[in-house]
């Protein structure tokens, strides 16, 4: 009664140009599989070939001495429960999709971020599709991935990437247009070259901004992994999924309140970095 | 120019020992104060508190306008601030027309700053998503006037002040000065007695400044209004002030009239302020003349009846163009018809210089008293 | 209970909890699924009752009123072509579920937000517990709802309700805090009660902020919305979830164009309300 008759199916008209893409770019698809899988095998090893308290240990170490006692102590408590819960490797598994996310998201967004606070134009053209990328559900960037590359752990590293560029992009370009003028008149009046400008100057003073985007790449880029254990992305998402579907509430909020220690995790530390970059504050 | 005499006792506003201290521990240090009378920098040594006024005794009469001038960090805009309560004192008493701030009830606090304290802020806040007609009457919307009457109290207001055109534009389509002649309006809409100014006229350009300072002073005085004018600019509180008062770090110097305090400062800080001001018109004649008896005295052959006259509140600039149209070396001061002093050319002389004639009867003294 | 045993006994205890719950606490939570459902489905009743040309020809004239005439056409365009593609049950039902939802997180959010932004030592509290629920991956609030309602509608409004909620709360808060100073001052000076400062200085000042929490608030609720169709809310997150699982790639495709479609409708009017609120203090 509400629906037109009339239908037609932009769907239908479009699959055949998927599979078209797939048989005849697969070339393409397949080297990027190739080197995403490779990549994530050799995190998932790394994290995975120690025991698991030694892990522990090595992070809470790392973050005592680069952070601050109390980083540290979170750091161990969330993934202590990660691994008493039972649900260590997929912890394991889901912070080296994170990982290798950010890892490929950042080094796309830094150089674009950089390029577009120099050359306006491209930062506004930059700008409308970053908009509609970050107001679009996550959802959305699953679907063409999974076209593509089928189920599994791809499809997800390549929608996160894509879902986790446009923070980092624009807090990049942010970033570096706040710094100010002076400064690189400065380096400029001493005869600087343009490259160490970037690199001693600039980038030293746009930090803090910086790791706000790379804090924002992090939490959004775990969001996206979770919910992509809904397309064979394994994972604690992969376990929630199975808790919802199988209605075994036991394990979906076990797996529920791993991805709650190490969203924590994850902010936390990059935020204790972001600190300790950034000057340091009276009264803290 | 010409001033209304201000009812010397019709005091509006009156500050009594008022103190304010700012700081975590500013209780203790005000007991300090109280019971061994610390400086300002022990306070800030041993309570790590900032003092803000010290000891401040002052009063405000009814329609003068009363200039309190200071450098920045005197204390003068938290002083400002004590008379209407938006900070509270540490110490003293503040009076409003004889009642103390500190012993009315919120509501009655209120009902004082809506209707009988007005405020003109330096940086005006004008309430941007608001017509300036609206502006204008937000005093009286406040106090629960009806829209229409208090649309056409604000109307009148802005035409006072000349922005009669503009009642529907918004805050910022106007100039500096034009929006603070809209914060202006807005304080005399509500027809308080005393209206406190805080630097109103420092954001603006020399030239709009003198305009305003000079629209501002009439229309106080025709209205005949109380102003409380803060500023670090000397020359405006020159301009304006019935009385100015020397503020520095939260204490008052010297309380007077311009003409008291170039002629007889009370430090050398406040010598050192006034050493650039022309004497030229502030220093009157009744300051500079030599009492008509001491003058017959010395030059027992002048009539003194034949010389030119003068009043003795006209300035040495007059008086230097009476001298000069008339080519004649000594004017003659009198009061009512009576002559009571006569100003020879030393006496001008020394007049320009900032200095006053030591037979001169003291500001006070009826004139034709001699002092010897 | 020994390391080793914690999953289990972690597993059973979640599982007598839940049955206690479901004993104890069923009238309650029926209760609110009932609520929710009622409001959901009354709202889709609506949309269903008009046709859908009728529908589409009335956002467009809320975008033109708000966003423009040129996004009006789009808006006009957009909304038909969901129709056209088959999915119109479907895109009402999404938007039905995210304006229930997010109605109810603000008619929650903004006035806590408001007394948070008047009283700091509550905001002190509030603030930090909304962050944290901000901060984690919004699909694990599917998980106490579906074991509190079960599969459903409802499931998926209490979760969007969940995620809608802090941004208007912080922002709102926000907003209300940072009225300048010397409007504040003026305030003061003029002689304002509590109330008149709320209303006449604090709130218009706010209302930029308030306005931004409002459009971050629908645009979580509609991204929440899409993923919740993984427990049966309906809607075009539904379409997604089975054309994911059964690799159907046309119908994921028209999926895919509906939510990219109503997300820029929604989006837009959004800011469009926005920015027509600023409009009137020029």
């Amino acid at each position: 009664m509400s629906a037109p008759e009339l239908q037609f199916s932009p769907g239908k008209y479009l699959a055949p140009l998927v599979d078209w893409f797939n048989t005849n770019l697969h070339g393409v698809s397949k080297t990027i599989s190739v080197v995403v899988e490779f990549s994530l095998r050799a995190i998932e090893s790394a994290l995975l070939a120690l025991p698991p308290l030694a892990v522990i240990a090595i992070v809470a170490i790392g973050a005592a001495l680069l952070i601050r006692v109390r980083v540290a102590v979170l750091a161990a408590a969330m993934l202590g429960y990660c691994l008493i819960s039972g649900l260590w490797i997929a912890s394991m598994q889901t912070i080296a999709l994170v990982s290798v996310a950010v890892l490929i998201s950042v080094s796309i967004a830094f150089p674009l971020g950089i390029l577009a606070s120099r050359v306006k134009r491209v930062d506004a053209a930059l700008r409308p599709v970053l908009d509609v990328m970050q107001t679009v559900p996550p959802w959305v960037y699953l679907i063409p991935a999974v076209m593509i590359f089928s189920l599994g752990r791809v499809p997800a590293i390549i929608a996160t990437v894509v879902y986790g560029i446009p923070p980092m992009l624009r807090l990049t370009t942010l970033a570096l247009k706040q710094v100010p003028k002076e400064m690189v008149e400065l380096g400029n009046a001493m005869g600087a070259t343009k490259r160490s400008i970037l690199f001693k100057i600039e980038i030293p003073l746009a930090t803090p901004t910086l790791l706000v985007g790379l804090n924002q790449c992090i939490l959004l880029s775990l969001a996206m992994v979770v919910l992509a254990g809904l397309v064979g992305a394994g994972g604690l998402g992969a376990e929630v999924t199975r808790g919802l579907t199988r209605m075994e509430m036991g394990l979906g909020l076990r797996a529920g309140l791993a991805i709650v220690a190490v969203a924590l995790l994850l902010d936390r530390v990059s935020r204790g970095l972001l600190d300790r970059n950034s000057r340091p504050v009276a009264g803290r | 120019m010409t001033t209304t005499t201000s009812d010397v006792n019709d005091v509006l506003v009156s500050c009594e020992s008022v103190w304010k201290i700012f700081g975590e521990n500013s209780a203790e240090a005000m007991k300090a104060v109280v019971e061994r009378g610390l400086t300002k920098k022990q306070i800030l040594q041993d309570y790590s508190c900032v003092v803000g006024v010290s000891g401040v005794n002052l009063e405000v009469r009814r329609g003068e306008i009363f200039c309190i001038m200071g450098l920045s960090g005197s204390g003068k805009s938290t002083l400002i601030r004590l008379l209407n309560k938006l900070i509270t004192p540490s110490s003293g008493k503040v009076r409003v027309k004889g009642r103390e701030l500190s012993s009315l009830s919120a509501a009655e606090l209120r009902a004082v700053r809506a209707r009988q304290i007005g405020m003109v802020f330096q940086s005006v806040a004008l309430l941007p998503h608001r017509t300036v007609l609206e502006n204008t009457a937000f005093g009286l919307e406040v106090q629960g006037v009806p829209k229409a009457e208090r649309f056409k109290i604000a109307e009148a207001a802005l035409v006072k002040v000349g922005l009669g055109d503009w009642i529907k534009r918004y805050p910022d389509e106007l100039s500096g000065g034009m929006q603070q002649r809209v914060g202006l309006a807005r304080a005399l809409a509500a027809d308080p007695e005393i209206i406190l100014m805080d630097e109103p006229f420092s954001a603006l350009d020399p030239l709009i400044r003198r305009q305003l300072q000079d629209e501002f002073r009439q229309l106080t005085k025709e209205l005949g209004k109380s102003a409380v004018f803060i500023t670090h600019d000397l020359d405006e509180a020159i301009r304006l002030g019935d009385r100015i008062a020397i503020m520095k770090d939260g204490m008052i110097i010297q309380v007077g009239t311009a003409e008291d305090i170039v002629l007889n400062p009370a430090d050398d800080y406040v010598a050192e302020f006034v050493a650039g001001i022309s004497r030229l018109h502030l220093v009157k004649a009744k300051s500079v003349m030599t009492p008509v008896a001491l003058y017959k005295v010395a030059h027992p052959n002048v009539d003194v009846s034949r010389l030119p006259i003068t009043s003795p509140d006209a300035d040495l600039d007059q008086v230097i163009g009476l001298a000069v149209v008339n080519d004649r070396d000594a004017i003659a001061v009198a009061e009512e018809g009576v002559v009571c002093g006569v100003i020879t050319l030393r006496d001008l002389l020394r007049g320009v210089q900032g200095t006053a004639n030591e037979y001169a009867p003291a500001a006070g003294q009826p004139l034709t008293e001699v002092s010897s | 209970m020994s390391i080793e045993n914690f999953p289990d006994a972690f597993d059973s205890t979640v599982d007598t909890g839940l049955e206690w719950l479901s004993d104890n606490g069923s009238g309650l939570f029926d209760a609110i699924n009932d609520v929710l459902k009622g409001a959901y489905e009354s709202l889709l009743w609506l949309f269903n009752l008009t046709p859908y040309y009728v529908v589409a020809v009335l956002i467009a004239l809320l975008g033109w009123r708000l966003a423009g005439l040129r996004f009006a056409i789009i808006a006009l365009i957009g909304m038909l072509f969901c129709a056209f593609i088959g999915l119109w049950p479907e895109t009402m039902g999404t938007l039905a579920l995210v304006v229930v939802a997010t109605l109810l997180a603000l008619l929650v959010a903004i006035p806590l937000g408001v007394l948070a932004g008047l009283l700091p030592r509550l905001d002190r509290i509030i603030e930090p517990a909304l962050d944290l629920v901000q901060t984690m991956p919004p699909y694990i609030y599917l998980l106490p709802a579906i074991a509190l309602l079960g599969y459903g509608t409802g499931t998926a409004l209490l979760a969007t309700f969940v995620v809608a909620l802090p941004p208007a709360f912080c922002l709102t808060s926000l907003g209300i805090r940072m009225t300048p100073n010397e409007f504040i001052e003026l305030g003061n000076a003029s002689g304002v009660t509590g109330w008149q400062m709320f209303l006449k200085i604090r709130l218009p000042f706010a209302m930029p902020s308030i306005m931004a929490g409002i459009n971050q608030s629908l645009m979580m609720a509609f991204g929440m919305v899409v993923i919740a169709g993984i427990v049966g809310s309906g809607g075009l997150g539904e379409t997604i979830y089975s054309a994911i699982r059964t690799l159907d790639i046309a119908k994921s495709i028209n999926g895919a164009i509906a939510i990219v479609i109503l997300t820029m409708v929604l989006d837009r009017l959004a800011q469009g309300a926005a920015t027509a609120q600023e409009g009137k203090r020029l």
